[in-house]
């Protein structure tokens, strides 16, 4: 990933959740050619290239780059602790229903903007909504989706 | 639970065992199920607060203060599962990553996991390097990349790439400070929870798991740094697939030198001194074996060696 397209990245994140501007320094970026973002130390990033004919993965999946950038789930649950904007506090119930995959509708106000949001349960960093006409829409990948007992 | 468990296989193990009778009632027993607080994400005393909040019982492990056995649908259920602060994991499994010294890790340290996939032990390690240094998770089973994928996301590893070499041609662009090589094998001591896993038996599976170990071993170290330390293990007990393949290494690479395998609360059982009319060198009892019925695990093997 280049320069630039790092520096707009992060500063559309940073725009977007208020993630302090000093969170990323310590990684580089990988952007592949279906615009997956990938997170990883500069050590681990500096081997990469040794193994050019079978590199099946470097890092973590950040986040897709699309019209904007969506953070992935997995992201949201190491860094989303930084973020300072865009963050909803589901309750018991509503965390229930995000993780067994359900969009959730609200009829109350909503301390968002419309887009991606970051969800928390208490201080529990749950993953990605994307928020849009007072409701939730589910972004959770199916793999990640399960029922919890225990909360 | 009654196993299945060929004839051929008790007659062959009869005489290395300490005690059959409680080796066959144990392999004849459910294995406790356990899991690790993975400290990438959460905190240990968090965790187990609020596990105890839930009602979940636990029990500690004497030989390993991360592990605790749990009752696995339990904990399969809890939010710290969906969040990935916990992974279950076979105790034993977690062995070979609890002998690289910490103190020995650092910023720069390259550890390479030659055959990774499903990621547990891969995931370990990251964790015991706080996600710094670099790790290579390699596996050449393509379909199993996946969980390998999955896991090392669900537990938020930033330290690590994936390559898919069969291990005996992994390229030697670089060289490792340490490397796991948890060999693919015939899986005997994993009976307790693969009930059938004895089921397609045979000494002849045996001789020829223990031609491909004998070639990723010598391989493994080679890529090694010099005075870096590979990690030897497999869950079976077979010589042919333990001994037999540290001694290929030494017969093979001269400056190779065996480290005493220890963890303080574990019991195990030295590397056996001969199989059949093979005579193993003496060092070989460094390696350790861990009989199902001597911790309540699985059985396997371990070597700790140190390239001169």
């Amino acid at each position: 990933m280049s320069k630039r397209e790092r520096e707009e990245m992060l500063s559309s994140l940073r725009n977007r959740f208020g993630f302090r501007p000093d969170t990323f320094d310590d990684y580089d970026f990988f952007i592949n050619t279906k615009n997956k973002i990938f997170i990883l130390n500069k050590t681990t990033s500096s081997i990469i290239n040794s193994y050019p004919k079978k590199l099946m993965n470097a890092g973590l999946l950040f986040a897709r780059r699309d019209a904007v950038i969506k953070p992935t789930s997995n992201m949201i649950q190491i860094f989303g602790k930084s973020a300072r904007r865009n963050t909803i506090n589901l309750s018991r119930p509503r965390t229930r229903m995000y993780v067994e995959g359900f969009d959730i509708d609200f009829r109350e106000e909503i301390p968002a903007e419309e887009g991606y949001v970051i969800l928390r349960y208490g201080r529990y960093n749950l993953g990605c909504g994307l928020l849009r006409d007072y409701a939730l829409k589910n972004v959770l990948p199916k793999a990640k989706r399960m029922r919890i007992r225990y909360l | 639970m009654t196993v299945f468990m060929p004839v051929k296989f008790r007659e062959r193990y009869a005489s290395i065992i300490d005690d059959e009778e409680a080796f066959l009632a144990s392999m004849n027993s459910f294995l406790p199920r356990c899991f690790r607080v993975n400290t990438l994400k959460a905190k240990k005393e968090t965790v187990l607060k609020k596990f105890l909040h839930y009602g979940i019982t636990f029990e500690t492990i004497p030989w390993n203060d991360n592990a605790f056995l749990v009752d696995d649908v339990s904990a399969n259920q809890s939010i710290e599962h969906f969040l990935g602060y916990i992974y279950i994991q076979e105790a034993v499994s977690m062995i070979p990553a609890l002998l690289i010294p910490k103190s020995q890790l650092n910023q720069d340290s390259r550890i390479l996991d030659a055959c990774a996939a499903p990621g547990s032990k891969t995931t370990q390690l990251a964790a015991i390097m706080e996600n710094k240094g670099a790790i290579v998770a390699n596996d050449s089973n393509f379909s199993r990349i996946k969980a390998l994928k999955f896991n090392m996301e669900k537990m938020g590893v930033t330290n690590t790439i994936i390559t898919n070499y069969d291990f005996r041609f992994f390229p030697e662009t670089e060289k490792f400070d340490f490397i796991l090589l948890d060999a693919p094998c015939s899986a005997e001591g994993t009976v307790r929870k693969n009930y059938n896993a004895l089921e397609k038996w045979s000494e002849h599976t045996i001789k020829k798991l223990s031609k491909i170990q004998k070639s990723m071993i010598t391989h493994a170290y080679d890529l090694l740094k010099p005075h870096g330390m590979l990690l030897y293990s497999t869950c079976t007990f077979a010589p042919e697939e333990n001994e037999e393949v540290m001694q290929h290494l030494l017969n093979h690479r001269k400056r190779a030198k065996l480290v005493r395998v220890h963890i303080d609360n574990l019991k195990t059982y030295p590397g056996i001194p001969y199989w059949g009319n093979r005579e193993f060198d003496s060092d070989i009892g460094k390696c350790a074996r861990i009989w199902p019925h001597h911790n309540d695990t699985g059985g396997f093997f371990i070597a700790r060696v140190r390239k001169g």
